[in-house]
């Protein structure tokens, strides 16, 4: 089979709104108070993800995350991992749609039922899921322009009316640079720019390891870029003290715009950036875990996409009570239980037997 | 196209239009009244009593006018919270709210020295309450008073307290900005003390009322500014004046346009406003440092203005008539602000200014220990104000209108 290579804006357009949709509003914790600098700080580390990441690709000459798990663990223990990556990256997807829930019911609407929001929103990003990677890659260039779009409309509009005040990032580093790097360590490096992994799927769009290796480069840079700028608006407009207390800190900017009383509370633009964000991210977990379950159960393609998509939905209402827990749990337990073992131990590992079971040049 | 294909597209389209409607969270126009100003003031029977303004929409239809009646009707609820009175207030209403429209937040004086601290998070939590919506403190009269004042324009009285708020703040700069987000702001950073601006009531409110007293003259009850309420932590201590308020806002760097009566003399006589100057564009900017236990703070005020009257006669065609009255007005804004530091380090002791801010912000690490003690020390604190005014034109004669006399 040729590979069907896409256009590498396209692709790197998805990647970027994949780091960005959801991290844009949630971003970086409020733990420090100079949180901007830890996007910063997190991308340094987040490098590593592409090193390892992309010499996996490189050992075995075209194979994607789950045919490398099979070929270094061997068939069964290979297929329970792959099997238990399509279950991540399905869960990673409903803890996605619960955070757009989250936004869009403690602001758009308040009374219509979660399941209803919930449901509509999957088969939207099962539908997008039909077309394949492709129809994804081609329809986040389009994403991606209206989320910078938006934020840099958010930008200006704040500093004509005169919100962004840059005294208000001071004082610099109050609780010495500790805190900070290790909130990088704790947090940045595994969510956003660690949940990349999911890429590794879809090894022959992307280009091989070459490929990957380039456009995830640029698209981290990119990222921590805009993440930065995001954070530092918030900062410059709330402040730092009063962004710590903010359950969304970009929509509580947005909600400062006032341009000569005409042009006032411009928060429906966030909320459109991280609905359209978030169906992104969840059509391309959405599609990394059907990937995965045809690879192991076989079957026709689009046959998984609906009822996983539903299982997403149904989860996202089931996973957590509350947003308190639905915080607590990603930002704690989700990282040390899933996200450090299955974007960093099992990938290390997966190399290691790679490299010892089949050296170079006697691939099979 | 076969029929199934067609009948399933309309089907199709019924169940989008079912779906994306959105009917959950609808809220019918003529089912509903926008809220435009609240009151909060201690309460008979509970503790809080709230009072809306609630729009009654057709009278203040532009075009059409109304029937006569009142642009506004006022309603009152008490409870235990904020948010329980806001709730039951359908008690007597039988609209349901839309408080998004809200325009000012009247904080009863006895309210405001208990603390405010204790009802302002039902404020900031809501989605609905602007962040740039305006908190005042009623000064002398009971907060809702100042929602019972009709107006001449037809307006409700929320519309025009805002209006007048913050058009008195451009033009002349004697009232704090006082918006939601300020009172956060400030009661969340360290060395500066919550301002924020106060309104009076000059004129009989019982008669206010009615629709009938806005067809006099005289309006029989208006609204005024009052300068400043000051705060230590979250509870009132005390008003500024209008004129202390203008140069606390100087010196804070938050007045751009403005006018100085300079005192000279007309005619060999001594006259407190013989010259008056307007600024456009003002700025200020503070340094402080510690010497010992002492606060040095060094005040930069710079100004960019013209000429706006003239009763003494100064020649405005050389460079000496400019250099001054400049003189004068840096000697009389030196001096009133002088006044103003000393007036509130001795009668508040809690720095107003913001000069703890700015040392809490530039000077983090020498700002730490001495945080707790920032404003007995601001009390103590030497000001030394540096100001430098630039008169750049003198509008449109060279020098007041005098009969130059002919001969000896």
């Amino acid at each position: 089979m040729t590979p069907s290579k896409i256009n590498f804006v396209d692709m790197f357009a998805m990647q970027l709104v994949f780091l960005l949709s959801t991290s844009i509003i949630f971003g970086t914790p409020s733990v420090v108070p100079d949180s901007w600098l830890v996007g910063i700080i997190a991308f340094f580390p987040a490098c590593l993800f592409i090193v390892v990441y992309g010499a996996m690709l490189s050992s075995q000459k075209d194979m994607g995350l789950y045919q490398l798990l099979e070929k270094a663990w061997g068939k069964i223990i290979g297929k329970a991992f792959v099997l238990v990556y399509a279950t991540y990256f399905l869960y990673i997807a409903s803890r996605n749609i619960r955070d757009m829930v989250e936004l869009v019911m403690s602001t758009l609407l308040r009374m219509t039922p979660v399941p209803v929001i919930t449901t509509l929103f999957v088969l939207i990003v099962a539908y997008a899921t039909l077309g394949g990677i492709q129809a994804i890659a081609r329809f986040a260039s389009l994403v991606l322009c209206i989320v910078i779009m938006m934020l840099l409309t958010i930008g200006i509009l704040l500093m004509f009316s005169s919100s962004l005040i840059l005294e208000q990032m001071l004082p610099f580093l109050s609780k010495g640079i500790g805190p900070v790097v290790l909130s990088a360590f704790q947090h940045s490096i595994w969510f956003p720019y660690g949940e990349i992994v999911v890429f590794l799927v879809f090894h022959k769009e992307i280009g091989g390891a070459k490929g990957f290796r380039r456009l995830t480069l640029y698209a981290f840079l990119s990222a921590c870029l805009i993440l930065s700028v995001s954070d530092l608006i918030q900062i410059w407009t709330l402040g730092i003290e009063e962004k710590k207390y903010s359950s969304f800190a970009l929509l509580d900017a947005a909600r400062l715009i006032n341009i000569a009383n005409i042009i006032t509370r411009m928060d429906a633009i966030i909320a459109l950036i991280i609905m359209f964000g978030t169906l992104l991210k969840c059509a391309v977990f959405l599609f990394a875990c059907t990937e995965g379950l045809m690879h192991i159960f076989k079957g026709k393609t689009g046959k998984y996409n609906f009822p996983l998509a539903l299982l997403a939905g149904a989860f996202s209402i089931l996973v957590t009570r509350n947003s308190a827990e639905h915080l607590t749990e990603g930002l704690t337990y989700v990282i040390y239980t899933l996200h450090i073992p299955l974007q960093l131990i099992v990938p290390l590992l997966t190399l290691l037997l790679l490299r010892i079971r089949y050296r170079k040049g006697e691939a099979t | 196209m076969s029929v199934v294909r067609f009948a399933g597209i309309i089907l199709l389209c019924f169940a989008l239009l079912a779906a994306c409607t959105g009917c959950w969270d609808q809220t019918e126009l003529n089912q509903s009244s926008l809220v435009t100003g609240m009151a909060l003031e201690p309460g008979n029977h509970s503790k809080y009593k709230v009072t809306f303004e609630v729009v009654n929409a057709l009278e203040t239809d532009p075009t059409k006018g109304g029937k006569g009646g009142t642009p506004t009707a006022i309603y009152s609820k008490e409870g235990n919270s904020i948010a329980e009175a806001t709730q039951r207030i359908n008690e007597s209403l039988e609209r349901m709210i839309l408080i998004s429209h809200i325009r000012v937040i009247i904080i009863d004086e006895r309210l405001a020295r208990e603390g405010i601290d204790q009802f302002m998070d039902v404020l900031q939590r809501n989605r609905y309450v602007r962040e740039d919506v305006l908190v005042l403190v009623g000064k002398g009269s009971p907060a809702s008073d100042f929602l019972r004042t009709v107006y001449a324009r037809g307006q409700y009285a929320g519309y025009k307290i805002q209006m007048q708020v913050e058009t008195y703040r451009k033009v002349y700069g004697g009232i704090p900005r006082s918006h939601l987000y300020d009172v956060a702001q400030v009661l969340l950073t360290e060395g500066r003390v919550l301002m924020l601006g106060a309104i009076s009531i000059s004129g009989n409110v019982e008669k206010s009322e009615s629709i009938d007293s806005i067809k006099t003259i005289y309006p029989a009850a208006v609204v005024k500014m009052a300068g400043a309420a000051v705060f230590r932590g979250d509870k009132l201590i005390g008003y500024l004046s209008n004129e202390h308020t203008r140069m606390v806002m100087l010196a804070s760097d938050y007045v751009y346009n403005t006018l100085f009566a300079l005192p000279g003399s007309v005619n060999g006589s001594k006259s407190p406003g013989a010259v008056a100057v307007q600024f456009y564009h003002m700025h200020s900017h503070m340094h402080v440092r510690m010497d010992g236990k002492t606060p040095k703070i060094r005040l930069n005020v710079e100004g960019d203005g013209k000429i706006t009257s003239l009763d003494q006669n100064i020649k405005l065609t050389t460079i000496k008539g400019y250099d001054k009255i400049e003189e004068m007005t840096r000697e009389y804004v030196n001096k009133e602000l002088q006044k103003t530091i000393s007036y509130v380090q001795q009668n508040f002791g809690v720095d107003v200014f913001g000069f703890g801010q700015h040392y809490y912000r530039y000077h983090f690490r020498k700002f730490k220990p001495i945080a707790r003690e920032w404003d007995s020390l601001f009390s103590k604190a030497e000001v030394e104000i540096d100001s430098n005014f630039t008169l750049r034109r003198p509008d449109l004669k060279t020098q007041k209108l005098e009969k130059d006399g002919i001969g000896p």
